[in-house]
């Protein structure tokens, strides 16, 4: 343990350099702008080529006659190819903190499996992210094969995901509850990252658990909003779907937001917060409070990576502002390619 | 005394069929401030004039122009085109528009088809062996030419192709014969019977086929000549359809210059009316204009017979409750200055404009911190370049202060770092001893640099009571610390230190009594005290608790401030030395270095102007925002903004 700490505490101001060199790149308002104004993928994919750092990953892509779903996954490749790439500079692969994508995407993929084998449907195999089958603890391709819940579990079974899975049954209708699935592989995730901050240690430790801490709560708070809004679900429901984990909002104020009478009365509860003061204070427009705390919590990354000169902070926060760019840029694609207007699809932006 | 331009509010009121006559005066004028007119004629039916802009649709088929054939519209002369030709201009750059989309539209088919065909020929060449890994013999043709087998030609991308194994028990196989970085390239074949089921995976996979011209046939070598033929055929077809695009555009380009000119002009003066007030069919403009174009501005309007226009001065209340806008007037040396007033922001009408002031010790305190005859030399140069090349204000500062650095390196005998290189013409005038020689008199420099803060501070305290005065503000003028209270009671503190440093005997009970204690009370009283002096009594609005708390603090405040400003100066004597002793070291490392000696100097030269410069620079500016203009200066003037129109402004 105090090897695996001291490995994690190593200088690493070089990799900490390279990853603000590597933001320092990043797409701006104005590239966001020139996306927006193109009227095909193929425009978008050419701009992306012509005019920023994608242009590398590209390279040999003729723009003229993407596929909008290739152009897709080569995006979300390139963000794993970051990902790797600076975990190479300096070889920090093998402390468990800096696999948290690793075990992200196999819980990813397998509750898609488990959506395919609900549905009975099987094109689990286009969205696969193939290139990360040499990292995964079980073979994505396979995975993609899996046909029935016996032989998911099958494949899991040396993995630390074979325990939760095992309790999730199919019913006699062959109906895997996803629900529950989810918040216990995501609750999981989130109780494996926390576990791997001891290797870390200090100061950093204490800003990333409140940092990753914040992240849980407001994406509680976003899915308890949805959940009264849109199905004015009751306060059990909501708290049986919630990670169970608490940083700057205590669990009984979490509760009081679930009671509420109506997404009017949450809004009302949630005002008086941590984060509804912070969000006021930021002058975010409350009329749309989804927008607005995925705005904050965007604000909250920006700055945590802005301000540490630590590789671990650095590290996870910076995965976090490459994924919303590249979110931010399928969003546009997706919008050119079904004719959205602009405006709308601009709304759709994290910047 | 460089001042504020005194302004003329103007009442413009006409009937509407001399609307637009009054608007093209207003906008090619350059000299009128225009507001809205609703913010002083009240009526229960106003209505601004504003209308549909018929003149944004034609801008935009321009910019369209602009952004198919990427080419700038610019200002023009216009001057032959009437306003009446506006239909007629909006239907020629219709028939432009749509003769540049065809045009552009046959580039676009012609590289459409240079780009199918290099792909094409890009394939044909990975099978036969050029660029791929394996040659392919066989007849092209032979190959599609199967009866029970579909094939299908393209590349795959490289993590698609990963995935085929997943297909495993589907009837198809894909046999590739190149790659790149992105693509695995070859055929696959299927049975005619699920070619539809396969094409279907395919596509999912995103595969990208690619279609061969019915007439490549024979092996892949022949097939490659034929396709080469065909790529250079379609390469001079897009040469030429481009050749023929620009030269349409460079022929017009004067005429869409003139068109665009007319036009934006046109529409920026027609966006004018949504500051104009209607009432039944009369119009009411409102707006400011330098007294001086007064008489000028009015003449503008002789011809239109039921227009009227009425002037008054601002200073006798023209405009109402409007804040008048400000226009700075500055003489040739002070003017770039007012760059550095705006950006703190401009003066209220009534107040004083400083910069005048700002450019005097400006320039003074940058000298006497950068003082070097030769980098003067060299900043003034730079400046000179800057302003006559780029069009950069911060040029023509450049200029100014380069040249006080020149007059006080030559006080200090400075000459990019050499010291001593003016000695001898100091000697042969009969001067042996420079007083200001950094290196030598470094309590000179020190104490002088304190004298120049203590003049500055008290000129800025003179300079804040004479606006007191002229704004009648006696709280300002008489009883702040930046009053002549603050005034008695700094200059008795000083003179009572300097007494004390002197060994002269200033001071006793009296001159500490009146001098020193009374002006901190009136100070402490300054409020209640202005409101003495306005006749409303010796009032305290406040609780009398809360009052003197905070007078308590904010007199010492005024206290701290006093020491802390003066003391503040001191970093003009501290950039003296600081530059004596970088190019000392300049010296010490040119003489380490024998023969590249010369090289050192100038590149230790550069280096100490750009870094020195810099610092120096923005030193004196800080001592201007807070050393001085904290005294005297509050800002928040509007700026005097004529209409004009903007021809850098593309209507999308």
């Amino acid at each position: 343990m105090n090897e695996k700490r001291s490995a994690c505490r190593r200088n690493l101001n070089a990799t900490v350099a390279k990853m603000h060199a590597v933001y320092g790149r990043r797409l701006r308002q104005e590239d966001y702008n020139a996306l927006l104004s193109c009227t095909s993928v193929s425009d978008a994919a050419d701009y992306l080529k012509r005019s920023t750092y994608f242009s590398k990953v590209l390279e040999n892509v003729n723009t003229e006659s993407i596929h909008r779903g290739n152009l897709e996954n080569i995006l979300r490749r390139s963000l794993m190819e970051r990902y790797f790439q600076i975990l190479r500079f300096e070889k920090i692969a093998e402390n468990e903190f800096y696999n948290f994508i690793i075990i992200k995407t196999e819980i990813d993929e397998i509750l898609i499996c488990i959506l395919h084998l609900n549905a009975g449907t099987s094109d689990h195999i286009n969205t696969l992210p193939i290139y990360m089958n040499k990292y995964t603890s079980f073979n994505l391709m396979e995975l993609a094969k899996v046909g029935s819940y016996a032989e998911l579990l099958a494949l899991t079974e040396k993995t630390p995901y074979s325990a939760i899975l095992k309790k999730y049954q199919p019913d006699e209708k062959g109906h895997i509850d996803y629900p529950a699935l989810e918040l216990e592989l995501n609750t999981y995730y989130s109780r494996r990252l926390a576990d791997s901050l001891k290797l870390i240690g200090g100061e950093t430790e204490k800003r990333l658990r409140d940092f990753i801490g914040s992240q849980i709560d407001m994406k509680n708070i976003i899915n308890s909003y949805r959940m009264k809004r849109f199905f004015n679900a009751d306060a059990e429901d909501i708290r049986s779907r919630m990670i169970p984990i608490y940083m700057r909002i205590s669990q009984q104020k979490m509760d009081e937001l679930y009671n509420a009478r109506d997404d009017k009365e949450f809004m009302q509860r949630f005002s008086q917060t941590y984060y509804g003061r912070e969000i006021a204070a930021k002058g975010f427009d409350m009329s749309d409070p989804e927008t607005a705390l995925i705005r904050f919590r965007y604000l909250q990354i920006k700055r945590a990576f802005s301000r540490s000169t630590a590789a671990p902070e650095c590290f996870y926060t910076f995965i976090q502002l490459a994924d919303i760019e590249v979110k931010n840029i399928i969003r546009i694609i997706e919008g050119i390619r079904y004719s959205l207007p602009t405006k709308e699809i601009s709304e759709l932006i994290i910047t | 005394m460089p001042s504020i331009e005194k302004m003329m509010f103007a009442d413009i009121a006409g009937v509407e069929s001399e609307l637009d006559a009054v608007l093209d005066i207003i906008s090619s004028c350059g000299c009128f401030h225009m507001e809205n007119a609703a913010a002083i004629h009240i009526s229960g039916s106003k209505n601004t004039a504003k209308r549909e802009n018929p003149y944004i649709a034609p801008l935009k088929m321009l910019s369209e122009i602009g952004t198919l054939t990427g080419i700038t519209l610019e200002k023009a002369d216009a001057s032959g085109i009437r306003d009446g030709d506006a239909e007629k201009i909006k239907e020629e750059i219709r028939t432009v528009r749509n003769r540049v989309q065809k045009l552009k539209g046959e580039v676009k088919k012609a590289s459409d088809n240079l780009n199918a065909h290099k792909m094409a020929l890009e394939q044909v060449l990975h099978i036969s062996g050029g660029e791929g890994v394996g040659s392919l013999s066989v007849d092209i043709q032979q190959i599609f030419a199967c009866k029970h087998i579909k094939v299908r030609f393209g590349r795959l991308p490289v993590d698609s192709y990963d995935k085929l194994p997943f297909y495993e028990d589907k009837n198809f196989f894909f046999l590739a014969y190149g790659r790149d970085k992105e693509y695995i390239y070859g055929f696959c074949f299927a049975p005619l019977s699920e070619a539809e089921e396969i094409d279907s995976i395919l596509d999912s996979l995103y595969f990208d086929r690619i279609r061969l011209p019915d007439f490549v046939h024979g092996s892949a070598e022949d097939a490659a000549k034929f396709l080469q033929n065909d790529v250079d055929n379609d390469a001079s077809e897009v040469e030429k359809t481009k050749k023929e695009l620009a030269d349409y555009i460079e022929e017009k380009r004067e005429l869409l210059n003139k068109y665009f000119t007319k036009l934006k002009t046109l529409h920026d003066t027609f966006e004018l009316r949504e500051r104009v007030m209607m009432i039944r069919d009369k119009f009411y403009i409102v707006g400011f204009v330098p007294e001086r174009e007064a008489e000028w501005f009015k003449s503008l309007f002789s011809e239109l017979t039921t227009v009227s226009l009425v002037m008054k001065p601002c200073s006798e209340g023209g405009g109402g409750d409007l804040e008048t806008p400000v226009k700075l007037r500055n003489n040739k040396f002070s003017e770039p200055f007012s760059m550095f007033v705006e950006l703190y922001g401009l003066p209220a009408y009534n107040d004083m404009n400083p910069t005048n002031f700002v450019a005097i010790t400006y320039t003074l305190l940058f000298g006497i911190m950068f003082g070097d005859l030769g980098q003067g030399l060299v900043i003034s140069l730079i400046g000179l370049i800057l302003w006559k090349w780029k069009k950069m204000t911060l040029g023509r500062i450049m200029e100014r202060l380069g040249v006080s650095s020149m007059i006080f390196g030559t006080l200090y005998g400075s000459i990019f770092g050499y010291e001593e290189l003016l000695d001898p013409v100091y000697e042969s005038m009969g001067i042996h001893f420079l007083p200001f020689k950094a290196i030598h008199s470094i309590n000179n420099v020190l104490y002088t640099a304190i004298g120049i803060g203590i003049a500055i501070i008290i000129i800025s305290v003179i300079v804040n009571m004479v606006m007191g005065f002229k704004e009648k503000n006696y709280t300002r003028a008489l009883f702040s610390n930046n009053g002549l209270a603050g005034l008695v009671f700094y200059c008795s503190l000083l003179m009572l230190l300097l007494g004390g440093m002197l060994g002269l005997n200033v001071g006793g009970p009296v001159y500490i009594g009146c001098l020193i204690v009374l002006p901190l009370i009136v100070m402490f009283l300054r409020e209640p005290l202005g409101e003495l002096v306005k006749g409303k009594g010796f009032k305290i609005h406040e609780s009398l608790t809360d009052f003197i708390a905070a007078n308590f603090f904010e007199c010492f405040e005024f206290l701290l401030g006093y020491a802390t400003n003066t003391l503040s100066f001191v970093r003009v004597g501290g950039f003296v030395l600081s530059h004596a002793g970088m190019m000392s070291v300049v010296l010490a490392l040119a003489e380490m270095s024998g023969s590249f000696s010369p090289l050192v100097m100038i590149l230790g030269n550069l280096f100490v102007i750009v870094l020195e410069g810099l610092l120096v620079g923005i030193q004196v500016l800080r001592l201007e925002f807070y050393e001085m203009f904290s005294r005297y200066y509050t800002g928040g003037g509007k700026a005097f903004k004529p209409v004009k129109v903007d021809y850098d402004e593309i209507i999308e």
